[in-house]
């Protein structure tokens, strides 16, 4: 009796595993609500677990690395909260709370090395090929594709004669502008060249990929990958400079 | 000072040996005069005695004073005065002595007359001074001003040196029975006689508290000393008290077992103690001369004793009968400067900590009493600009051992460690002044700011409890500098993140591919522009066949007419009339129609007309046909017509017909 049940108990526990990934049925507002629960608890360890485990699943809203963020700050731990804070904005650029909250945990990096301001083009290209914006870029690019083969068609069957000339080569050149911008703005969407710091003092190696005085980096600085070997990347600072530094040292954003 | 001391002393014996010499003949007199005819028991009073004009003195005798104690004395000064009265010089002299009394019991008391003796064996009386002692003190103020050399009646260095005397004298009064002892045994008496002690206005403190030690010095004889080492008082913050310049120290006047004691204060400083426990004041310590006063009788020219002293030997037997001059006067001339090493005993000082009930957590070791203002120097400043930002603590306490109150400042601001300046103002009874720490703060971004309220904390030692004071909080507005292009601050003030989002999950969806990644939306581009691809072709064979059918009606066109008047020729010799004419009309329209790509139904005879104009027809066949249509519709309608009409209707169909085809 009891082997048949132990079997039965095993099969199910086997079937369970077996089936728990493939149909995903995951308690994502019951994990949700827990870690909200512990968050204002202010049982910052658990909160952080089940962010966690929601955060794994790569959700493609900013409220779990926002909270996840959250949670790391008060955690005290720098690094995993400018990573989280990270993630969210690059799902939503434009979230102030977000952007608030990695500032402050910014400024409260010790030896912070600061970011110079961008140029004013610059940041128009930012703003304008914000990773938020890919889609509206996608489907107004496409708008714009089937609007100028309608032009073209009334061209060809001599219905022209109602628009201006220069409307066609217009919509062209917006059509080009936009598809442009899309491609931008979803690039910088997969993009995975950017990084956080998650050691404090990890060491930057100048020059040569291992030996030299480093530079110690504080934990929570971000910085974008240039090029990628065995275990080392190169990475550039906020503030221009280059330097190769351990891969483990660093988390993706 | 002693030494000149020394130097009248001696001149004041000469001038008796020389003046013994001469006869003088003028009249002599002796006096006794007193301070104060009425005083209180426990009062003191001088008398003076003063011998003038008298010439060859040679001893005075030591009143018996019954009913008083000799607090001091006796005092001798001398003074002489040379005057030209007419063509005569006279000199006068005087000899004064003085002593110091305290009377024994009140009532009416006598103060008995004192005697002199001459060279020449006269002596000399003084009056008695009656005087009524009352109960109790009747002149408390006026007691120490006696003994005060600045306010002596004297004055002067001679005054002091008088001071000095009458100081050495009381305390070889009281050394009487060890004065015939040995040097040595002087050496314990200056310590009893000079010595430092340390006074702490409390032995029990909490940290921080105020405690006020005085160092003060206390002498009976003559003496130069300095501080050799200052107490090192390890545990403490240390603030002195300001003691008036030495050059005039008054020094006070202390009696301790009925001893008189002058007192200096050496050093007064206030105290703080930095850690718990028991903390012990070290020894402070000085070092100097002492001047004693010695019974070194060979140094004495008229003890008794050395009869091989030539000096003695001619004056011996007379100072020998006079216990003044022998006992307490030219005795006491010799004097020694001995090298004296002081040091006060150590204080212990239990140090309590301060009260853990009730500390505020922001408490940073302020104990007193204190106020705090902050100001900002300006409100409204730009990013290139600084603000200066201070905070001024005001009391009595710790000053220096206070932290600087920390300074929370909104993000957007930063500041330096601040600049920390004590002043101590008063130095009186407790340490205060104030604590000025000074900010600088520098905005980063543009915004409308606001420096928080700053609390300060501080332990009353009085009241026995912590106090909390708030400044006010301070607003300020930031505006955008000439080197500042940053974003204006987006949160003002910001000083915690924003809460968590707490609402419930929207539809729960992983992260996907971009739009502009997958095939779908590429699918989108393809559909349009195959449909439009494919319409463009459509649209292209259409229009190819279109023209391949109007080329094949021109073509076929000619052979329908020909056909049809071919049937019209068979109609004309059957001489069946509206059959001929309707196909000859037929025939015409049906080819214009083909030829001319005009639908049959929109055909008419205004726009044929039109078509064959734009067709460069000559208007002579236009006319032609027109004619043949009209004849063709008269025909129909008027039967009269006959054969020989329906043979030229048909041969004009034939040569418009043909006509046409030659040009269209």
């Amino acid at each position: 009796m009891n082997g048949v049940k132990c079997t039965g108990l095993a099969l199910c526990t086997g079937v369970m595993l077996l089936t728990a990934p493939l149909y995903a049925d995951i308690p994502y507002n019951a994990w949700w609500q827990k870690a909200n629960k512990f968050y204002s608890e202010q049982a910052y360890d658990s909160a952080a677990f089940y962010y966690e485990k929601l955060a794994a699943q790569q959700p493609e809203g900013v409220e779990v690395y926002y909270n996840l963020g959250n949670t790391y700050y008060r955690l005290n731990r720098i690094g995993p909260a400018v990573l989280n804070y990270e993630r969210a904005l690059k799902i939503d650029p434009g979230h102030k709370a977000a952007n608030d909250n990695l500032e402050l945990t910014k400024s409260r990096i010790a030896n912070r090395i600061q970011q110079p301001e961008d140029i004013f083009f610059v940041a128009w290209w930012k703003s304008i090929t914000a990773s938020n914006l890919a889609t509206m870029w996608s489907v107004l690019s496409l708008v714009l594709f089937i609007f100028l083969l309608v032009l073209i068609w009334l061209r060809k069957t001599n219905f022209m004669s109602c628009f201006p000339f220069a409307l066609t080569p217009a919509t062209l050149f917006l059509f080009i502008l936009t598809i442009l911008f899309a491609y931008a703005a979803s690039g910088r969407k997969v993009a995975k060249n950017r990084a956080v710091v998650m050691e404090q003092d990890a060491p930057l190696f100048q020059g040569t990929k291992t030996s030299g005085t480093p530079i110690l980096i504080p934990e929570g600085t971000v910085l974008s990958i240039e090029a990628e070997e065995n275990d080392r990347v190169q990475v550039r600072l906020p503030d221009g400079r280059n330097g190769w530094m351990r891969i483990n040292t660093l988390e993706r954003i | 000072m002693s030494r000149f001391t020394y130097m009248w002393r001696l001149s004041l014996c000469c001038l008796l040996i020389v003046t013994g010499c001469k006869a003088w003949a003028q009249n002599a007199v002796f006096s006794a005069n007193v301070s104060a005819s009425k005083i209180g028991v426990q009062d003191q009073l001088q008398v003076d005695y003063r011998i003038e004009n008298v010439s060859n003195l040679r001893s005075v005798s030591k009143p018996d004073f019954k009913d008083f104690v000799v607090v001091g004395g006796p005092f001798s000064s001398q003074s002489s005065n040379i005057s030209i009265v007419g063509n005569k010089v006279v000199q006068s002299q005087s000899l004064t002595h003085s002593y110091v009394l305290q009377p024994k019991k009140t009532g009416n008391l006598v103060i008995p007359p004192a005697f002199a003796k001459d060279a020449a064996g006269n002596t000399y009386e003084s009056n008695a001074v009656a005087i009524e002692v009352v109960n109790g003190s009747l002149a408390p103020r006026q007691q120490p001003r006696r003994y005060d050399p600045f306010d002596d009646p004297f004055a002067d260095p001679f005054a002091a040196m008088m001071q000095q005397r009458r100081q050495a004298m009381q305390q070889r009064q009281q050394a009487r029975p060890q004065a015939q002892e040995v040097v040595a045994e002087d050496m314990n008496d200056v310590y009893k006689n000079l010595f430092i002690k340390v006074f702490v206005d409390k032995t029990k403190a909490y940290v921080g508290e105020q405690i006020t030690a005085s160092y003060k010095l206390y002498a009976r004889v003559p003496m130069n000393v300095a501080i050799s080492k200052l107490p090192s008082l390890n545990g403490f913050w240390t603030q002195d008290f300001l003691i008036p310049n030495r050059g005039n120290i008054k020094p006070e006047e202390e009696v301790i077992d009925g001893k008189r004691y002058q007192v200096f204060l050496l050093k007064k400083s206030a105290l703080f103690p930095q850690q718990t426990g028991t903390l012990t004041l070290d020894p402070a310590e000085a070092e100097g001369h002492a001047r004693i006063i010695t019974q070194v009788r060979q140094r004495n020219p008229f003890g008794g004793m050395f009869d091989d002293d030539p000096f003695f030997k001619q004056f011996g037997s007379l100072m020998m009968s006079d216990p003044f001059f022998n006992d307490d006067f030219f005795s006491t001339m010799a004097y020694k400067d001995v090298p004296v090493k002081l040091k006060s005993a150590p204080v212990k000082i239990q140090v309590m900590p301060l009260p853990e009930d009730g500390k505020p957590a922001d408490f940073g070791n302020a104990v007193g009493t204190f106020t705090v203002t902050a100001r900002a120097d300006k409100n409204e400043l730009s990013t290139d600009d600084a603000l200066t930002y201070t905070v001024n603590i005001t009391g009595t306490g710790n000053l220096k051992l206070i932290e600087a109150p920390k300074l929370k400042l909104p993000n957007g601001l930063s500041t330096y460690d601040p600049q920390i300046v004590d002043t101590i103002t008063g130095r009186t009874t407790a340490i205060s002044g104030s604590k000025i720490i000074t900010y600088t703060i520098s905005p980063n971004l543009p915004g409308d700011y606001e420096i928080p309220a700053l609390t300060f904390s501080f332990y009353d030692p009085q009241a026995k409890q912590y106090r909390t004071l708030e400044t006010t909080p301070q607003k300020i507005k930031v505006t955008r500098g000439k080197h500042q292009n940053a974003p204006i601050a987006t949160s003002q003030s910001l000083t915690d993140i924003h809460p968590i989002a707490a609402q419930p999950l929207r539809k729960w969806k992983a992260q996907s591919k971009p739009l502009f990644f997958t095939a779908g939306y590429w699918s989108m581009y393809a559909a349009p522009l195959l449909a439009f691809i494919g319409l463009l072709a459509w649209k292209r064979r259409e229009d190819e066949q279109s023209k391949d059918q109007v080329q094949l009606r021109k073509r076929r066109a000619n052979k329908i007419a020909l056909k049809r008047l071919k049937t019209a020729q068979t109609l004309l010799k059957q001489n069946q009339r509206a059959a001929f004419y309707e196909e000859i009309s037929k025939a015409i329209w049906l080819y214009l129609s083909d030829k001319l790509n005009i639908p049959l139904s929109v055909l008419s005879r205004d726009n044929v007309q039109d078509t064959l104009q734009q067709r460069n027809i000559p208007s002579d066949l236009m006319t032609r046909i027109n004619d043949t249509f009209t004849a063709c519709e008269t025909a129909l309608y008027a039967p009269t017509s006959g054969g020989k009409q329906m043979q030229e209707t048909y041969n004009e169909a034939v040569y418009i017909i043909s006509k046409l085809e030659e040009t269209l």
